[in-house]
């Protein structure tokens, strides 16, 4: 019990540190913010725990399951958080033809609120903002630190057997 | 390895197992989407199996509390790992990418906007949500059929509002 309880009660305090910082103090670059949130907080608690003398008596494997259970929740989170950060578009339509109720949506409504072309052209502007492509007019080119990421992604597509990437969105 | 040990490694070979399973299926079957449930699946039922073979150690309510911790945790990893997967599959930026790097001398941006663009991904997206019943298409309109995605649409709008203050939430920002 006392592992969960470590590792979970753990987790919400991070949750909430950050939700309460996020009300007072929104940082710019929000996913390293909460990264660096989260590993503070463990070693910050332990201490404090310790100075208090409130810290649970766990042996080695008990301390190491409840840090896993912290880690891969904190790892969880941090991957649901873009979606959080960002509204899913799957999502949204959903939630776009569910307010519509039993009238629907039209394609030109649909169109007219997600067809809009702004997506690809944001990852493209942040793509030439970290120098992985370079523009030659309309031509985009790879760069070499960008060759380097496409060249691994291009390596974990075929590793993890997930090659249809591409040749799917043709 | 004694059974506290055991317990401690269960989620780990969960995921070794999701990653092992999965690859196998994706190579031999060349079916995405089953080498990932299947993995997922496996996964579970090896960390299942390890507190199983674990259980000779606490009694309950700590017994249950070491299940709820391992499941937990094995569900938190194969999700990031789905997370991974999925970035890898359907991920803008890395198809992006990996369409500029299969055109050796660069690719043109209107070539790249038609094949990526919002109504074709639109389209898309309607006709995947379309084909998991979650959307009907009469009478040239698109209506709700199944309220699960939905469901998660509040669950994340819930976990927004928990999560950031209301100046950063997406429909303000819009």
């Amino acid at each position: 019990m006392t592992v969960l309880l470590a590792g979970a009660g753990l987790f919400a305090c991070s949750f909430v540190l950050q939700a309460l910082l996020w009300r007072v103090w929104l940082p710019r670059r929000q996913m390293p913010a909460l990264f660096l949130l989260y590993v503070i907080v463990p070693p910050a608690a332990v201490t404090l725990g310790a100075l208090t003398g409130h810290l649970p008596t766990l042996s080695a494997a008990e301390a190491v399951r409840a840090a896993l259970l912290y880690l891969s929740l904190m790892l969880a989170y941090v991957t649901l958080y873009s979606a959080i950060e960002m509204q899913s578009p799957t999502l949204a339509i959903i939630s776009h033809v569910a307010k519509a109720g039993s009238a629907g949506c039209s394609d030109d409504e649909l169109a007219a609120r997600f067809g809009i072309d702004t997506e690809l052209a944001q990852r493209l502007t942040l793509m030439d903002q970290a120098g992985w492509i370079r523009c030659a007019g309309d031509t985009l080119q790879l760069t070499g630190k960008g060759r380097f990421y496409a060249q691994m992604f291009e390596n974990i597509a075929r590793v993890f057997g997930i090659t249809r990437g591409v040749s799917a969105a043709g | 390895m004694n059974s506290q040990w055991l317990l401690t490694v269960a989620p780990l070979a969960g995921l070794a197992a999701d990653v092992a399973v999965q690859l196998a299926i994706a190579h031999i079957v060349r079916l995405v989407g089953v080498s990932i449930v299947t993995g997922t699946l496996s996964g579970l039922a090896v960390t299942a199996a390890c507190v199983g073979l674990s259980s000779a150690g606490p009694a309950p309510p700590d017994a249950i509390a070491a299940w709820i911790a391992a499941v937990a945790t094995y569900v938190a990893l194969a999700f990031g790992y789905w997370a991974f997967l999925n970035v890898n599959i359907s991920g803008l930026r890395v198809r992006t990418l990996r369409e500029v790097l299969h055109s050796p001398g660069g690719i043109s941006r209107t070539e790249l906007m038609e094949r990526y663009s919002s109504k074709e991904y639109l389209s898309r997206r309607l006709e995947r949500l379309q084909r998991g019943n979650q959307l009907s298409y009469r009478g040239g309109r698109w209506r709700l059929e199944k309220k699960t995605l939905l469901v998660v649409a509040r669950l994340m709008e819930a976990a927004r509002a928990l999560a950031l203050p209301a100046r950063a939430h997406p429909s303000r920002r819009a």
